[in-house]
Order: C-alpha cells, then structure tokens, then sequence
C-alpha cells in the first residue's frame, strides 16, 4: 500500500476524533477542521517519518498540538472573532447540550497544559508515555498534571451535579 | 466532599466523549490534503541544498533589490538562480547602530536596541528578532500593539506559505508571500509579509502592530529590504531548534552543521542526569550571531553517564489534597544531595522520574511506614498518616542491578 493510501485509510478513521479532540482544546468547530486538516496534510509530507514512528498517533497528535498553538498565535490573520455562536439545540437534547456546555466551560478553568494533558489522555485515549512523546513532556509530568487537572475539575461546582449521575 | 463525589477517570472520559460528540463534523477535504502535500513535495525538490561552502561567486549587481519586484503571478516555483551565490557587498554591513542575525549566510539587519527571542508563547512582547526559538511554551497570548519582529526560521515551505511574488535578495531568488493585514483581536492591527529562500530552506518573516495600517506596512517593508545574503560570512546555525530526533545519539548533527558553515567547534561536558549524552545545551557565540569562516564555536554537550544513576532523573512532590496549587517539588539535583521535606499528615507524597529509557525504573524504600502510607495498588505514592520522620530512599534499575540516586527525609507534622 502506497503513503497516500495509507494516509486516506487512517484519515477515514480518524478525522473526527482529531477535529473534536482540537475543539476540546479550545478550537472553534470550523477551526478545528482547518487545524486538523493542516496538521494531517503536514504529516501527509512526511508520512514515511509518520509509518517509522514508533507511535504513530502520538506523533499525529503532536502535530495537531503544535499546529492549534501555530494557528492561536497567528490568528489575527484569518477571520474575525464572533460573539454569537450559533445555537443548534432543541427540545429533546437539551440536557445533552447542558452537559456538553458545562463541559467546555470546565475545561476553558484548566490551564493550557492542563487541558492538552487531559484531552489527549481521556479523549484521545493515548497512554502516558504516548501523551508524553505527543507533548514533549515527561511522563512524570504527564502524572502530574493530569493529578491537579482532576482537582480543578473536581472542586469544579458546574460538574458538580455531573457526577451524581 | 466524599469519596463517590470526587472526579473519577472514567467519568471524565465519559463527559469529554458526550461532549465532543456534539460537535457537528464534516467529511474530510482527503481531495485537497493530498493535493497541497503534493505541491509542498515538489516545490521541496525544486530546492537545491546549499553547498558546504556556498560557491562564493561575487557577481556585484548592487544592494538587494525587493519591494516590488513582481515577474507576474507564477502558481508554480521558479528556479531563475541555479547558483544560489550571493552578490551581496558585506563590508558595509552592519550599518551604525544596527545588527545582524541569521541562518547560514541570510542575515537581516535589525536595530541593536532591539532584543532577541523577546516571546512569550510564540508572541513578540517588544522589537525583537527571533532565531532558533526553540520549545514554545503551550500558550497563548496576543499581540501587543506597536510592537515589530522580524522572525528567521530554517526548514521546508510549510502548507500553508503561499507565496505570490518572485524576487531577489542579492541576486539570490527568492518566494515571497506579499503583506496582508488583519485587524484581528481587540483592534491590534497586524501586517505581516513572508521570504522564502528555497535553495537555502529559509524564512524571513516580518510583523507588525500598529494603530495605523499605513504605519504597520511600512515597518514590514522596511524590515525585509533589510534583508541580505552574506557573501563571506556565515550565522552561527541553530540548537535549541534542533529535534530530539535530530540530536539523534548525540551532538553529531550540530557539529556537522558547524562543520558545513566552516565553523570549527570546541565541545564542553556538563553532568546533566537523565538527559541522552552529548545533547547540546548551548554554543557561544549564540545561534543567529554572525562570525568569520574559521570561527570556533563553543558548545556545551551532555557529558557521558557511566553510571547508572546518572542516566535517569527523578524527583518527589507533594501536595496537599485540598489545595490544587499546594504542590512543592524536591528536584534531581536536591535528591542526590540529599533532601528535607516537612509536610502534614494528610498530605500525599509521590515519586515522579524521567521514563524516556525503556529499560531503566526508578524504584524507592521507604523507612517509617507507620508515618508514609503506600497508597492503595501503587509503590510510588504515600500519605503522609501519622507525625515523625520517615526516609525514602530511590534508585536506578535496569534489571539485573541497581544503583542508590538520592533521598529525602521526610518530617511529617
């Protein structure tokens, strides 16, 4: 099988979780899809780096990493912040819509470093080391982080009520 | 809070999934990813590499000619320079109360009250140069008003450089993507132009904020007429940007850089535990700063670890469990000197180490179990139960032997 092949097969398996795993980082949806597509594109390039690395969605991940902060620091130049968001929920999802709100805002409390740990290791669901490759961190590090991450967000009153459920 | 109400792993995992599900995703643009790392491919073997010794052919055309220089709207790279040889005349540079920094023989003039690597996060906090900027911390801050920086970074076009004018820097070609201005965040006008210098893998990038945009342009274009090609002088080439990948078993590759720009190098051990041996820490003259073919560079290297204790670095923290921002650190270099830690019954304290070696652990012993109490199913983590003194003890492991790393004792009040 040939890189772009190759390449095809793990984007139809794993566009959307990147492109969610971005938004939980702090993304916009629409940014998080140009993000995840600059980012697999940058792979893509260098997909024989990609095939030989030990891990190779650590690596992947690292590249959405770098490529988020890459895009926040310049974001100045693409479009124009907008205060309203669009609203698309109704009736039945409204408790759904709740909890993924609650969600966000509990996450925007974490510090950046924080949050990327977090995602990476219960959303992404990459192990510690692999977290670690994926963040240029230590593993130690990683263990530490991820244990005030699950303070904040304990002695967080919004999930509070999450967790009776 | 009682223990069923605390944050447990699976059901954040849960909240982050019902979270994340929610979020509306298109297909993905396969089509358009394969086509623009199709164009990055090609327009990387266009590139040649820049020779050892830069075939100095002086053929003096004049100061650099820029702004403005458009040959039409080229989709495609050119290759009008097969020579890459610059035509630049040096001895003028740097002009009175000016400086200069590059990579290999780019070089741009800045101002010499402006600073270097002034970032944090990635963003220009004064007029700053940045050059080999190395690891950006995961952050994020915006841009300050009036602020301009001219930034040098070696490598391939990234996908997203989209260059739209030919030019030339003293007779070397060049791509440039011409400026473009974003009002962007809390009405901080930013303009911006690229250069890109296929033969040689480098990019100059302008920015600037100011009130006005007419101001904001001209400082971009001021800054990259300042742009030259060297012809008999070299920057000293980069470290702290260079990968770990790239590091590779040592500081080869940053030598072989010196050794391609005709540096000689003069290398220097420091005993740093846990970091892979001959990892550079630093050089002097610092990257960017531009010297004479024949210059020695100082680099200070990762000294070899014979030892087994010395290939791994471990530390001890504690917090208390209440208190998010109670944590406190006893570092490497304390433990093998010997540490104190005081803390307070209830409060956890943890081993944590350095994994990058898949064959070695750290492993600890403690004394005074009756004060440090193992925490359910882990080795490296107790709670502090009772008052009194414990020691913990750590080593370094490989299997068949272990050595002693450091301690801490531990007074629990």
């Amino acid at each position: 099988m040939d890189a772009e092949d190759e390449f095809s097969e793990y984007v139809a398996a794993r566009w959307a979780r990147l492109v969610r795993a971005a938004v939980l980082l702090g993304a916009s949806p629409a940014e998080a899809e140009d993000i995840t597509q600059t980012a697999l594109t940058r792979c893509l390039v260098r997909w024989s780096k990609v095939r030989r690395a030990a891990d190779r969605d650590a690596y992947v991940h690292r590249v959405l990493v770098n490529t988020f902060i890459s895009a926040r620091r310049r974001r100045w130049t693409g479009e124009r912040p907008t205060s309203e968001v669009p609203e698309q929920a109704s009736g039945d999802h409204a408790e759904q819509v709740e909890t993924a709100d609650l969600v966000s805002r509990s996450l925007a409390r974490l510090s950046d470093e924080q949050r990327a740990v977090v995602v990476l290791r219960y959303y992404a669901h990459l192990g510690e080391a692999q977290t670690a490759a994926a963040l240029g961190i230590p593993a130690g590090t990683v263990k530490s982080r991820l244990a005030r991450a699950l303070k904040v967000l304990s002695n967080d009153p919004d999930l509070s009520e999450l967790r009776g459920r | 809070m009682s223990e069923e109400e605390s944050m447990s792993e699976e059901k954040l995992e849960q909240l982050l999934a019902q979270s994340a599900d929610r979020v509306p995703v298109g297909e993905p643009p396969l089509a358009a990813m394969l086509a623009d790392a199709r164009r990055s491919t090609r327009r990387r073997r266009l590139g040649v590499a820049l020779g050892s010794a830069a075939a100095v052919v002086a053929v003096t055309l004049g100061a650099s000619v820029l702004p403005g220089l458009v040959s039409g709207h080229d989709p495609e790279p050119s290759v009008p320079d097969p020579t890459g040889a610059a035509s630049g005349t040096d001895e003028s540079l740097p002009g009175p109360g000016m400086r200069l920094v590059g990579i290999a023989d780019v070089v741009v003039e800045v101002p010499e009250e402006w600073g270097t690597n002034e970032t944090h996060c990635g963003t220009p906090m004064a007029d700053t140069v940045v050059v080999d900027e190395g690891v950006i911390g995961l952050c994020a801050v915006l841009r300050q008003p009036e602020v301009t920086s001219v930034h040098l970074s070696a490598g391939r076009a990234p996908v997203e450089f989209h260059p739209d004018v030919d030019a030339e820097v003293d007779g070397v070609a060049v791509r440039r993507e011409s400026t473009s201005c974003g009002d962007a965040f809390h009405g901080v006008l930013t303009c911006a132009s690229t250069l890109y210098f296929p033969q040689r893998e480098v990019y100059v990038r302008a920015e600037s904020s100011s009130e006005s945009e007419p101001e904001a342009r001209r400082e971009v274009e001021e800054a990259l007429a300042r742009v030259h090609v060297l012809a008999d002088r070299v920057a000293v080439p980069g470290w702290r940007s260079l990968t770990f990948d790239e590091q590779g078993d040592g500081a080869d590759a940053y030598l072989a850089l010196l050794a391609d720009l005709g540096l000689e190098a003069e290398v220097v051990e420091e005993s740093h535990p846990g970091m892979p041996p001959g990892f550079v820490l630093g050089a002097s003259p610092d990257s960017g700063t531009v010297v004479e073919p024949g210059s020695t560079v100082t680099v200070t290297v990762v000294a070899p670890q014979d030892r087994l204790a010395e290939r791994m670095s471990a530390g001890v923290s504690t917090d208390t469990p209440e208190e998010p921002d109670s944590m406190r650190e006893v570092t490497d270099a304390e433990l093998r000197a010997g540490a104190d830690l005081t803390v307070a019954v209830g409060d956890t304290v943890w081993v944590t180490w350095n994994v990058e070696h898949k064959t070695l652990r750290v492993t600890s012993e403690v004394t005074g179990e009756d004060v440090l109490r193992t925490e359910e199913w882990t080795w490296d983590k107790w709670t502090a139960s009772a008052p009194g003194q414990a020691t913990i003890t750590l080593y370094v492991e490989d299997g068949t032997e272990r050595e002693r790393l450091g301690e801490v004792r531990v007074t629990v009040q």
